[in-house]
């Protein structure tokens, strides 16, 4: 159509002519609309079209009328009211916030919360962290022995008589960890002993007994001690070996106690188990366990329920006679406080029996589970017939300390059966106080019972127990038969074992009967002793497999008991 | 409120006031209605895009700027939203080839025009020129029939259809051109039946 426009030869026109949808659809304002009804007239092509655009709008408009759309329809209603909710619920974009107003509306936020409370938690674990403190409390040995606090044995002043320094027994406050003391493994085994501290030995074999030992030391053999010191001629047997130190014999070097309590006592509750014991001369001895809150941990504490004294110390000064009666200065007394329950009271129990195995060498075996287990127990002695007992004259005329020391083995057998089957710990304890008192049988059966039933080895320190026990017990030769035992496989325990060989020996010689003394054979049995003890077992005469040096020195000892005697 | 300008109206309804919103959907609804309707010739599709024309607008509100006009905006939302629906209903139909051509909707409104419109005597007549004009511009090009029914329904400038559209205004009226001769064209045979409508 544009292309017409120029039939009329006028270019002007034909740029009108562009104009005539503008003129038909009513754009063109003032001058353009004007001119444009000036061309108009003059071009027929204009005409017919603004003609044919009239006609095609008006029949649009005629048959496309703008239509209502349904307000009636409740689909619209709805619609509409959707669309008028939608547009209530926009939130008009707010203004601007101040900065008080950001930070406010970033506080309040839960982000913001959060985010705090993680940046708070994280600081101060930082904050823990670079101070050290986050370390999770791991009960280092170091540590532990740095805040041990004083035994209770200890805290007793108990002072010796025979002049032994306080500060010897005074426990110290050793820091390095108690299985790791040969020092007081040492002291242990000579306050039993009576030998001289050689760290070698407890060092490489015995630690782990040693430290176990060492709780002993700080009520045990500290009592033992001022026993040893207080006792004179009426005193046990073992005890005035042991006190008779400078006479010709080795002197017994007084140990320096370095008592350690066991860590595991500084942690926990107590849990008290006491019970009464009787002594001879019928007072009443009460001992508390304090029992921590660990397996298999024990803290004895002692206590005199008629007496005012307490603790081991006091204990000490009634094996040593000071502080008792003439009934219990007896000897029987003595010695069944002696051999009785007084010695369980030294057990204050093993530390270092939580790590058994782990903490010996490798040189300790089954004992009574491998090598012994045909070892048939022997012959239970009487108890009255307590194998230190002195001369058989003097033992029997203290029979009511053997009530009494039967009393307390009784109560003794009743803890024994109660706790043997407790833990591992207990039954060793028990055993260790049952060789201690005297009941080497029994001991024996503990120790197989645990080989049997657990991991449990027995050490050269308790098997030495069994050996002083038999020695004591007059079974010389089921003792040299331990001690030969020992001997072959324990090298590096020689000297241990030495000792106990010559304390065996020394037993010997004594048990002998005064008109035998003069007799070659120092192993002979005595012919008619009528100790109840004595009959229980007949020694056999039993090779003593000692070097000849070891023979003469006991004859030597033997010169001098006669001399005593 | 009711005199106060589009663009005054938009403005304040930016700001929070929704009644300012019900006056213009009240204003322009029905225009809008009519543009989709022919659109897509379907009137409940119609309402559906006029809902969401206008909701479009509320989520829109607050990037409106006075700059622009405010029919061209809300014709420009309605328009890309009939653009999509063509499209669909072209896929549609490409998949329906036996549908029946011409549907009652058609008619329906043809009928609905007359009976408001014209006549009972010449209802037989815009019956028949209604159904030739629909014929006629939905044989449009989509680019011509939008611009076509711009102008024409929605009574909108060429400049605003170039801006709705997007494309130069001399385009928009080349398009019209065209589609006003297509319409000229089918009309031919109906001159007389439609200087008839018209009277």
């Amino acid at each position: 159509m544009t292309t017409t426009n120029t039939q009329n030869g006028s270019a002007e026109s034909g740029g009108m002519c562009e104009q005539a949808l503008d003129y038909a659809y009513d754009e063109l304002t003032g001058e353009a609309k004007a001119a444009f009804e000036r061309h108009l007239p003059t071009c027929a092509r204009c005409q017919a079209e603004v003609a044919s655009f009239g006609r095609v709008r008006g029949a649009v408009r005629a048959v496309m009328p703008l239509v209502e759309p349904p307000p009636a329809s409740a689909q619209m209603g709805s619609l509409h009211a959707q669309l008028m909710h939608a547009a209530a619920q926009r939130r008009p974009a707010g203004k601007v916030l101040s900065f008080g107003g950001r930070v406010k509306k970033v506080v309040l936020h839960p982000a913001f919360a959060m985010a705090a409370s993680f940046v708070f938690v994280a600081g101060a674990v930082g904050l823990m962290w670079s101070h050290n403190q986050l370390v999770t409390p791991v009960a280092t040995p170091a540590a532990e022995s740095s805040v041990a606090p004083q035994p209770v044995v200890a805290a007793a002043p108990a002072p010796p008589p025979t002049g032994v320094p306080a500060g010897t027994t005074t426990p110290s406050s050793d820091p390095s960890p108690t299985h790791a003391s040969p020092v007081a493994g040492n002291k242990e085994a000579a306050g039993r002993y009576d030998y001289k501290p050689e760290p070698k030995v407890a060092a490489v074999k015995l630690d782990w007994l040693s430290s176990r030992d060492t709780s002993k030391d700080k009520g045990g053999n500290e009592a033992l001690k001022t026993a040893h010191k207080g006792k004179g001629a009426d005193a046990p047997m073992d005890t005035r070996l042991d006190a008779s130190g400078g006479g010709g014999r080795k002197s017994v070097a007084a140990p320096t106690t370095v008592a350690k309590p066991s860590p595991k006592y500084r942690s926990g509750q107590p849990n008290n188990d006491s019970y009464a014991l009787e002594l001879a001369d019928g007072k009443k001895l009460r001992v508390t366990e304090e029992k921590p809150a660990e397996k298999n941990v024990e803290r004895p504490k002692v206590s005199n329920s008629d007496d005012t004294v307490g603790g081991a110390a006091a204990l000490g000064r009634s094996q040593s006679g000071e502080g008792l009666t003439a009934e219990q200065q007896r000897p029987g007394a003595g010695q069944g406080s002696w051999n009785g329950q007084v010695r369980n009271f030294n057990n204050s129990s093993n530390s270092a029996g939580a790590k058994p195995s782990s903490t010996r060498g490798d040189s300790q075996q089954g004992y009574y589970g491998a090598g012994k287990a045909a070892q048939g127990p022997a012959p239970t002695a009487a108890p009255a017939a307590q194998p230190t007992m002195p001369p058989p004259a003097a033992t029997a005329p203290a029979e009511p300390g053997a009530q009494t020391a039967t009393t307390k083995q009784r109560s003794l057998r009743e803890n024994q059966s109660q706790g043997i089957e407790q833990s591992t710990d207990s039954s060793r304890r028990k055993a260790d106080e049952l060789a201690r008192s005297g009941r080497c049988d029994d001991a024996e059966k503990v120790y197989r019972s645990l080989e049997k039933n657990s991991a449990f080895r027995v050490s050269v320190a308790e098997r030495l127990n069994l050996v002083h026990c038999k020695s004591q017990a007059g079974q010389f030769q089921r003792a040299q038969d331990e001690i030969d035992s020992l001997k072959v496989q324990k090298r590096d325990s020689n000297q241990l074992i030495e000792r106990e060989q010559e304390f065996l020996d020394k037993s010997r010689a004594r048990r002998a009967p005064m008109p035998q003394q003069a007799s070659p054979y120092v192993d002979a049995p005595a012919p008619a002793p009528k100790s109840p003890a004595v009959q229980a077992e007949a020694p056999a005469p039993a090779p003593v497999q000692s070097s000849p040096s070891k023979k003469s020195k006991r004859a030597a000892d033997t010169a001098a008991d006669k001399a005593a005697y | 409120m009711r005199d106060d300008s589009d663009e005054s109206l938009m403005l304040r309804y930016r700001d929070g006031d929704v009644r300012a919103f019900e006056v213009l959907v009240n204003r322009h609804r029905r225009p809008i209605f009519n543009f989709v309707l022919r659109f897509v010739r379907d009137t409940a599709v119609a309402e559906d895009m006029m809902q969401e024309t206008f909701l479009r607008l509320v989520k829109s509100a607050d990037s409106y700027e006075r700059q622009a006009k405010f029919t061209t905006w809300l014709y420009t939302i309605a328009r890309n939203l009939c653009v999509d629906q063509s499209r669909r209903a072209k896929h549609r139909r490409a998949q329906s080839l036996d549908a029946p051509v011409g549907d009652e909707e058609g008619m329906a409104l043809v009928e609905m025009v007359a009976a408001e419109q014209i006549g009972q005597d010449r209802r037989a007549i815009s019956k028949e020129l209604a159904g030739k004009m629909k014929t006629a511009i939905e044989a449009l090009p989509d680019e011509q029939r939008e611009i076509f029914l711009l102008r024409e329904v929605s009574d909108l400038q060429f400049n605003e259809i170039a801006e709705i559209v997007g494309v130069p205004e001399n385009t928009v009226k080349s398009r019209m051109r065209y589609a006003l001769e297509k319409l000229r064209e089918a009309l031919g045979e109906y001159q007389d039946l439609a200087k008839a409508a018209q009277s």
